[in-house]
């Protein structure tokens, strides 16, 4: 099975329907995620305000965030390897990043 | 032994710190090792124990095996951010380290960190006995509601086919507080861990918010729960005839809770003088654990009072005071604010306040968010969340802020723009993810900025809630433009509908800090707490930038009362504080005599509308 991490910047809520406005952004990151579920991938999210342990269980993340700062979050990590930095990527960029 | 829990709840001004802190001093002195956490964010233990005592447990000096400590929302949020901070302190760099900590400011963070704490309490730990001296009922109704809203929360993320997220981190993280919330819901539904005390008066709106509040506590599984009458009339109190009225109806209250209550409630009496000193509070426990008297061996007078003429005066309109009530001619309307400590009186000084100007011709309402409002009872009519008329005031409208419902149409509106893009499975992942009491708190507040940002009504009188819960909301508009700006400085561009309401909060934060527009009222007893309280209270809303323009001093004995010792004492008492308040508050006072019947109906607002601010 293949998998997906996301290492968030720092928010309320991943879910997008927390604090003043309803962020359309995060919701199609969920819907998205939702959909790999499916397609039998695991999916990890980790917040850097609510789950920093995971953020310093891959040094590479640190490092990132040390050189560039905050801005470089979102990480997207498939099967083990960084695929994309700064933004979300989009379904076919994961399905293409996938291994096996 | 296992820890045994107490807790003390009730209408705000009934007396919780006083029944909780004489129950812990019974304790303590029965050799038991007793701690008393106090969860009002506007406390006021260490005056009654005349030390500091502060976010730590921290032993009362004059007493053996007795500790107490004060939950302080600020150093809990601290805490709870230290939490995550302190695992990346070493290893990020410090502006990014900056941002993370600003984010954690958000104001669900600091909902979170207090109600982790509390569950914190709830656990088997050192002492025999936990005393909760709690803050006002909708306050702690919510405390209380937290864990299993939460335990619910992180049960629905952990299933197959959920998003496995919620609003305070994955749920395959939180396996471990969530066994922590069950235990404290599990410790507080046991009769025999636990004990639930509610203190009331015998009034009217006490008896209704203890009645409803028994209801919510049922609702959570809580059955077990005892009662505490306070502030009965003694028998030499009785021999004017402003006391006689007012026993009457006290008596008039103690039947009915005798009738609706299965409890049979503990009595203790007024006295003439403060609770200060722990020789006094030691005697209050000692009536309370050793001779309580129950009611059901009250026994009631005889005969009726004669009917009671008012002989207070009306004072002359002073326009200093209109000024502060009426728009400024430059803008269209005025929003006027009344806190103070729980049962100080801020929604009778609201009604009347709301009725007064709407007579004089101004198109008012009268709003409440307090969730504990008794403005029901006050006007004698069904309160809405959408305004309504009263039945027989022109002019005048009133509402309140429910939850539920703001929740309702917080969630409608989200899931409204949602239907247009999502499918029916991704929609009710959504759903699910709203029902978080994050939403709730964030609905209400929207609410909130809805009628701050009006121009429908010519004056808004806002009814508040007790001071910690008021000062936390008047916060938000503060702390939620701070987490756009955050959210900003993460994106390249900024989206139209977050500038937007980024501007609108600005808007209502101006507002809210010119005296043209907004006015601040303190309502108050002459008596000690009260006054601290709401100082405390005024000094942090400067600190944010919010003036407080007018203090009202409500239940002043009339001179013409003062025929006892019982009653000279507490005229004196009054006069003394009546004094300090002029040193203490810089706006203009205004004074509301002791009135022989409850503050409810439209004819005894009315009188009390010109006992404050005069007739003309």
């Amino acid at each position: 099975m293949s998998n997906v991490i996301i290492y968030d910047p720092p928010m309320c809520c991943s879910s997008g329907v927390c604090g003043p406005n309803p962020d359309e952004s995060l919701m199609d990151v969920e819907t998205m995620l939702a959909e790999l579920k499916k397609s039998s991938f695991e999916v990890n999210r980790y917040l850097i305000n609510q789950s920093p342990e995971k953020f310093k269980e891959d040094p590479r993340i640190i490092k990132l965030i040390q050189e560039k700062q905050l801005k470089v979050l979102p990480i997207t990590v498939v099967d083990g390897e960084i695929i994309k930095t700064g933004s979300y990527p989009t379904i076919d960029e994961v399905h293409a990043a996938k291994k096996g | 032994m296992a820890t045994k829990f107490y807790f003390f709840s009730g209408k705000g001004g009934v007396g919780k710190t006083t029944t909780s802190s004489a129950t812990a001093l019974n304790l303590a002195g029965q050799g038991k090792k007793t701690l008393i956490v106090t969860t009002d964010p506007a406390s006021n233990l260490a005056d009654v124990f005349g030390q500091k005592i502060g976010h730590d447990i921290t032993p009362i000096q004059s007493v053996d095996n007795l500790f107490a400590m004060e939950l302080d929302p600020d150093i809990a949020t601290n805490e709870y951010k230290e939490k995550t901070l302190g695992p990346l302190r070493d290893i990020l760099p410090t502006e990014s380290l900056a941002v993370i900590e600003e984010q954690l400011n958000s104001p669900c963070t600091a909902e979170m960190a207090s109600f982790d704490k509390f569950t914190d309490f709830l656990q088997e730990g050192t002492f025999d006995e936990v005393i909760f001296d709690t803050a006002p009922t909708g306050h702690t109704l919510r405390l209380l509601e937290l864990p299993v809203e939460w335990s619910g929360v992180i049960e629905t993320a952990s299933k197959d086919g959920s998003s496995g997220q919620t609003c305070i981190g994955p749920a395959a993280a939180l396996a471990e507080s969530k066994e922590k919330f069950d235990r404290a819901i599990e410790a507080m539904r046991d009769k025999n861990t636990t004990s639930f005390t509610f203190v009331l008066r015998p009034e009217s709106t006490s008896i209704q918010e203890t009645e409803r509040s028994i209801k919510e506590l049922q609702r959570l599984g809580i059955e077990s729960i005892e009662l505490i009458v306070n502030g009965v009339f003694p028998a030499e109190a009785v021999d004017n005839p402003l006391a006689m009225k007012r026993r009457q109806k006290q008596e008039e209250f103690l039947r009915i809770i005798t009738k609706i209550f299965k409890a049979d409630p503990k009595i203790l009496y007024l006295r003439s003088s403060e609770i200060g000193g722990l020789t006094k509070l030691k005697e209050i426990g000692e009536d309370l654990h050793i001779r309580a008297q129950r009611l059901s061996d009250y026994t009631f007078s005889s005969g009726k009072a004669k009917t009671l003429k008012t002989i207070s005066s009306y004072p002359k309109t002073d326009p200093s005071i209109v000024k502060l009530l009426t728009p400024d001619p430059d803008y269209r309307t005025r929003t006027i604010f009344f806190a103070g400590k729980g049962g100080v009186g801020k929604t009778s000084v609201s009604s009347a306040t709301g009725l007064w100007l709407a007579e004089k011709g101004y198109k008012t309402l009268v709003l409440t968010t307090d969730p504990a409002s008794h403005l029901k009872e006050v006007f004698g009519q069904e309160i809405h969340h959408h305004p309504t008329p009263h039945k027989d005031a022109p002019n005048l409208d009133l509402a309140h802020i429910d939850a539920e419902k703001a929740t309702e149409e917080y969630k409608d509106k989200i899931l409204s723009q949602a239907r247009k893009k999502y499918d029916a499975e991704r929609l009710s992942a959504i759903e699910e993810e709203l029902d978080s009491p994050c939403t709730e708190e964030m609905a209400t507040f929207e609410k909130f900025m809805d009628y701050m940002s009006q121009s429908e009504y010519d004056i808004i009188v806002f009814d508040t809630a007790p001071t910690g819960h008021t000062l936390r909301l008047l916060n938000l508009p503060i702390a939620w433009d701070k987490q756009l700006e955050i959210k900003t400085l993460n994106q390249e561009q900024v989206t139209e509908v977050d500038k937007a309401t980024k501007e609108r909060y600005d808007k209502v934060i101006d507002k809210l800090r010119d005296p043209r527009k907004t006015t601040f009222s303190f309502v108050m007893y002459p008596e000690t707490t009260p006054i601290i309280e709401a100082h405390r209270a005024v000094q942090e809303l400067e600190s944010a930038g919010i003036t407080t323009t007018l203090v009202v001093a409500n239940l002043v004995i009339n001179d013409s009362y003062a025929t006892n010792n019982f009653w000279k004492e507490r005229r004196s008492m009054q006069q003394k504080h009546l004094d300090d308040m002029k040193n203490k508050f810089s706006g203009t006072i205004a004074t509301l005599d002791m009135m022989p019947d409850d503050l409810n109906g439209i004819d005894n607002l009315r009188e009390a509308g010109y006992l404050l601010y005069g007739k003309e």
